[in-house]
């Protein structure tokens, strides 16, 4: 190690989702003896998170002590300039340096396992495997690595095979999370197979962890592990008490998972508690939290992403070692919080462009303090391991992880549809960073966003919302209710949220509180979703002296979420105004507690501390308050007040001549912001449709998903295999057999295939037509389906695959040699890339096609059926059964001529 | 202590399990440990002497197999010389004997190697017999005047039939003859057990263990 540190060595664990309200209750019982002791030897903690709640941008601000509008990820996926369609978010878009980095440019050995967006594994000063190793595949030879995914690449075949497969789990895994396991009708209901693949992609997490930090040098080590946010997306809702709506035996079934979860979690971090020395700090951190008591409802948002809305907005915070106080809390810690604490524990400077704070609370010996201006301009002895340049990214490669978001539900099914997959992934992209600027209140930067997301797609309720609050917050009032006039009839609307901000505007543009009361108080009725529209309605009659009716709101708010910092900072607004000083200061700290950034909270604390006095702590919450925000004049207002109380009349001079200059620098903006007020929104909003047309549009745009897991009890016959494989000739031979063909005779016989193509056209609609197969007697019937589409058939039949095979090699070179025949363009790949491609996509099929309870499969080698017919025929009889009338006929279509185009 | 080291146990870990598995008998799921044939103790007592002169002993234990009737002690006791010189004994009371023999005058306990099949020993020191470990040049056949961790042997009935248990001391060797006593277990009825075997975890806390729990899980399987 070249860097002189603060510590030795740093490990980083993440546990997306992870909360307190369910670790605390296992504490009790004694169950997780590992996270109680690191509790007993550590300092820990709330950990609020970010906006918008959705992991990637947050675990990239966890690596960059940035926000998203910063570091460049802006959510799942992000549109991929070079193939068209959509990809994950790749290390490629990080516009600023990770922690990894940083420790890599001053020489400290680095290893970070699974991390969002780090693929392709950056070349640093250790060893990081990326997060799209989830979707490795198994392969003849042990699990298909695909480049890029594990830096050193010497460490491929070493670590490859640590990749844990759903196939390799056994009773005695799954028991002890669902004991009722047998319960299961695993034919009608994919939750087994979800929990499967939920703890393997955890395992393959913790091996790679725990054989890098057993194996490999670390100074730095992170490790992040998806476990707890999967397991309680799929699982939370049967997790005790019983919700209303979630089946008795459903709920016996599964109310075991998220404990379960929790205590192998314990049992993970006792490994890699184990694998550290004394010298080691460790973090243990969550994101977010996760919904659960009355917390959970039925259904989420209809919207990409719309299941976040389980997120809490606090995460976890833990940390031990050598210079880490035992047995303490840390309040008002921030995900934003972690790269810079980090980097203070390693003894290394913080960057003045990161957004947090190092968290000095949680020391024993306070550390230096050192800063540099930026890391990203600061160059050290050696590689900081950023991408030099963009190379091309395969998309098979990425395919895994694309279907797992569909999956939890982050985003829509991208479908087939490239030119859908790149229009959507760029929709959200904007939507995600206009969010972001909301929530570091920089609306100007949103509104732009916001504007092209109205006109792209003037039927979504949310880019209208928040276009409107947007113009609010940037003090458009105008704009703003323009905005939602156009948009809504706010007698008869049902979002509840519209209703508070045309009140809100209402009175901000000069209406009394009494004409938009009836509307707040429909809102204060109605059983919305969380907080923040109850402390929307109470900050309203707070900011209308109304204090007994924000009182209430506040209150029910705390009832509904005790940890709602906001609703605690109203509170103690309005007790500072009703002169209750005691309730004030409780209020004002259970704020601070929660989140430190609130300066109203430190400047209410501070006004009740002054009344009852505590003229020096009063001094310390305002000077806290001017801390967070430097301009806040009624802070500055009330140090002169305190300061010529105190008789220091110097120090009373320096606030007033601060506020005087504040006033100055403000007349200005002031008359811009009156200005503001009342200018119209741009031309280019468009009309809005009717909100009932809104509504069907989006209906028609994002369908309820269809559940097919319940059978449908038909099974159909279907050929398949990649392009070029001999799917025509198997078609042949089976309606030889008296199978026949479903065919719509579009495609005619060409010098590609001179017997003809036996396709059913239709079939490539199967994504967007899930009724397709109803029609009658196509059970009687072959139907040809290419592999690419095979993942696609509607899950609620059964289906017999003859999969065909040929030397890839052959494939690609026949696939090459009739493109140029047609004279149509293919994929910009040469021969030997698309060789790889395809080989990686065919594994991919034939895994699915394993894994999937409702296929059956036989897969039959095109040259060896070919030239050694016997050989296979009767295995292709012996498969297809009684669906084939005279098998014996079978060997009738095969003729050598047609194995052609081979390399 | 090599070898413990590449086994896919880890004991301290695993008695720290215990405290959440009998949690877990009424909570309900996620034990950590198999259906236990093989009871462990970690003691981690120092057998240090601080009696005086000869004749002078001090004794460690109690140390009872399965809660009553068979148990063992160590005793420390100084030469007549009062020095440093000390010597080490194993006494086992009840229904009990001691893996070891009879050489001349004295008994003295084998020193078993980890793995040892407890089953097929010689129990040669009888119930109250002391079995005399090391001291010096005066114990010519002991096997425990070599610094290192070894292991006793026990066989012992309890009323239900034969059982087998181990204890793992480790020595400093002569002349110093102190030690340290680790852990002991024993074996269900019947279970013939080795020289320091752990109950096996269960397969999740195999995998726990992350990459070492993996490569075991589908060394298991393969075999």
């Amino acid at each position: 190690m070249d860097q002189e540190t603060g510590s030795k060595k740093l490990l980083l664990i993440g546990w997306d989702g992870a909360d307190w309200e369910h670790i605390n209750p296992l504490l009790e019982q004694g169950l997780l003896p590992n996270l109680q002791a690191f509790i007993d030897s550590g300092t820990v903690g709330n950990c609020a998170t970010l906006g918008p709640v959705l992991s990637p941008m947050l675990w990239n601000s966890v690596a960059t002590g940035k926000h998203a509008y910063k570091h460049g990820i802006y959510g799942f996926t992000e549109p991929d300039r070079t193939n068209g369609g959509a990809r994950p978010f790749s290390s490629y878009s990080r516009k600023t340096k990770a922690f990894w980095n940083i420790c890599s440019q001053v020489g400290l050995k680095t290893n970070v396992i699974n991390w969002w967006a780090s693929h392709p594994a950056e070349p640093i000063n250790g060893c990081v495997v990326s997060n799209l190793f989830a979707g490795v595949k198994p392969g003849k030879e042990g699990p298909i690595i695909p480049p890029d995914v594990i830096h050193p690449v010497e460490l491929r075949k070493q670590l490859g095979r640590f990749k844990m497969f759903p196939q390799e789990l056994t009773s005695e895994h799954i028991l002890p999370f669902i004991p009722n396991a047998e319960k299961i009708n695993q034919e009608e209901d994919s939750r087994l197979e979800t929990f499967a693949k939920v703890f393997t992609e955890t395992m393959t997490t913790h091996a790679l962890g725990t054989a890098v930090m057993e194996n490999e040098p670390w100074d730095v080590m992170a490790i992040y592990y998806t476990c707890h946010d999967h397991f309680s997306h799929a699982f939370m809702n049967f997790h005790p008490p019983r919700l209303p709506w979630v089946k008795e035996e459903d709920f016996e079934i599964f109310k075991d998972v998220i404990a379960g979860a929790y205590r192998f979690s314990d049992l993970m971090l006792g490994r890699l508690l184990s694998l550290c020395n004394d010298d080691t700090t460790v973090i243990i951190c969550s994101d977010h939290g996760f919904e659960s008591g009355a917390g959970r409802t039925i259904g989420n948002p209809r919207e990409p992403a719309g299941p976040a809305a389980d997120h809490r907005q606090y995460g976890i915070f833990l940390a031990k070692g050598p210079n880490i106080r035992p047995g303490e809390q840390v309040y008002g810690a921030s995900l934003i919080d972690l790269a810079p604490t980090m980097l203070t524990i390693l003894g290394l400077p913080i960057g003045d462009d990161m957004d947090g704070r190092p968290l000095l609370e949680i020391f024993n010996e306070q550390p230096e303090i050192k800063t540099i201006p930026s890391w990203d301009d600061a160059t050290g002895e050696y590689p900081d391991g950023m991408h030099a340049e963009e190379k091309e990214l395969n998309p098979e490669d990425a395919a895994e992880l694309l279907n797992q978001f569909v999956a939890l539900g982050y985003i829509d099914d991208p479908g087939a549809d490239k030119e859908k997959q790149f229009d959507t992934a760029e929709v959200e992209c904007d939507y995600n960073l206009a969010q972001n600027y909301m929530f570091v209140s920089m609306p100007e930067q949103a509104i732009p966003l916001f504007e092209k997301l109205v006109a792209h797609s003037p039927w979504e309720d949310r880019f209208i919302q928040q276009l409107a609050q947007a113009y609010q917050r940037s003090g458009r009032l105008k704009a703003a209710l323009t905005v939602i006039e156009k948009a809504y009839d706010i007698e008869e609307t049902k979002a509840v949220a519209i209703r508070v901000l045309y009140a809100e505007l209402k009175v901000a543009l000069g209406a009394d509180i009494e004409e938009v009361r009836p509307v707040l108080e429909q809102v204060e009725k109605s059983p919305h979703r969380g907080n923040q529209l109850r402390n929307r309605v109470a900050a309203l009659y707070s900011k209308c002296r109304c204090w007994k009716d924000a009182e209430r709101v506040y209150l029910g708010a705390v009832k509904h979420d005790q940890d709602d910092a906001r609703a605690h900072q109203g509170l103690s607004r309005v007790y500072c105004r009703l002169h209750e000083n005691q309730k004030t200061i409780d209020h004002a700290l259970t704020a601070i507690g929660l989140i430190y950034r609130l300066p109203h909270a430190h400047l209410n604390l501070g006004i009740a501390l002054a009344r009852t006095g505590h003229h020096q702590e009063a001094e310390t919450a305002y000077h806290n308050a001017l801390r967070i925000s430097p301009n806040f004049a009624h802070a500055h207002r009330c140090l002169v007040r305190l300061y010529n109380k105190l008789n220091r009349p110097e120090m009373a001079f320096q606030h007033t001549a601060i506020i005087r200059q504040a006033f100055d620098m403000r007349k200005a903006k002031r008359e811009q912001a009156m200005r503001d007020r009342v200018a119209p929104p741009p031309a280019n909003i468009p009309d809005f449709p009717s909100e009932a047309g809104r509504r069907e549009t989006l209906l028609k745009e994002r369908p309820t998903r269809v559940d097919e897991r319940k059978p449908s009890g038909k099974e159909f016959v279907l050929v398949s295999g990649l392009p070029r494989s001999g799917t025509s000739l198997m078609m042949q031979m089976l309606e030889c057999a008296g199978l026949p063909p479903k065919t719509d005779g579009e495609r005619e016989a060409d010098d590609d295939n001179l017997k003809g193509y036996y396709e059913w056209e239709a079939i490539k609609q199967i994504q967007t037509r899930r009724d397709l197969l109803d029609e009658e007697g196509l059970e009687g019937k072959a139907i040809k389906v290419i592999s690419m589409l095979l993942k696609q058939m509607p899950y609620q039949h059964r289906y017999k695959i003859v999969f065909m095979t040929r030397p890839i090699e052959e494939v690609a070179t026949s696939q090459a040699k009739m493109i140029d025949r047609r004279g149509t363009e293919g994929a910009d790949q040469s021969v030997e890339e698309l060789t790889q491609s395809l080989a990686s996509h065919r594994s991919n099929i034939v895994s699915w096609m394993e894994g999937n309870p409702r296929v059956e499969f036989i897969q039959v080698d095109y040259p060896t059926l070919v030239k050694d017919p016997e050989s296979v025929v009767p295995q292709i009889a012996a498969f297809l059964g009684d669906r084939l009338p005279t098998p014996g006929n079978l060997m009738d279509a095969i003729d050598i001529s047609l194995y052609r185009n081979r390399a | 202590m090599e070898r413990r080291k590449t086994a896919a146990v880890n004991v301290t870990r695993w008695t720290a399990y215990t405290a959440a598995g009998a949690a877990a008998a009424t909570a309900g799921t996620l034990t950590s440990e198999a259906e236990a044939a093989i009871t462990v103790v970690d003691v981690n007592v120092s057998l240090e002497d601080t009696a005086q002169g000869n004749g002078y002993f001090d004794v460690f234990g109690p140390y009872t197999f399965g809660g009553a009737g068979a148990s063992f002690s160590f005793q420390q006791a100084f030469n007549e010389t009062g020095t440093s010189v000390g010597i080490m004994l194993v006494t086992g009371f009840g229904n009990i004997s001691i893996a070891g023999f009879v050489a001349g005058a004295y008994n003295y306990p084998s020193n078993l190697a980890y793995g040892a099949n407890l089953s097929t020993q010689s129990f040669g020191v009888a119930a109250s017999a002391r079995g005399d470990m090391a001291w010096g040049a005066g114990y010519s056949n002991s096997q425990w005047v070599n610094a290192g961790t070894g292991y006793l042997g026990f066989q012992f009935d309890l009323g239900g039939g034969t059982q087998w248990g181990w204890a793992e001391v480790q020595v400093n060797g002569t002349p110093d003859n102190r030690g340290e006593f680790i852990r002991y277990a024993w074996g269900d009825v019947g279970e013939q057990i080795t020289a320091g075997q752990v109950p096996e975890p269960t397969s999740l806390a195999v995998l726990a263990l992350g990459a070492a729990g993996l490569t075991t899980m589908r060394r298991r399987k393969a075999s």
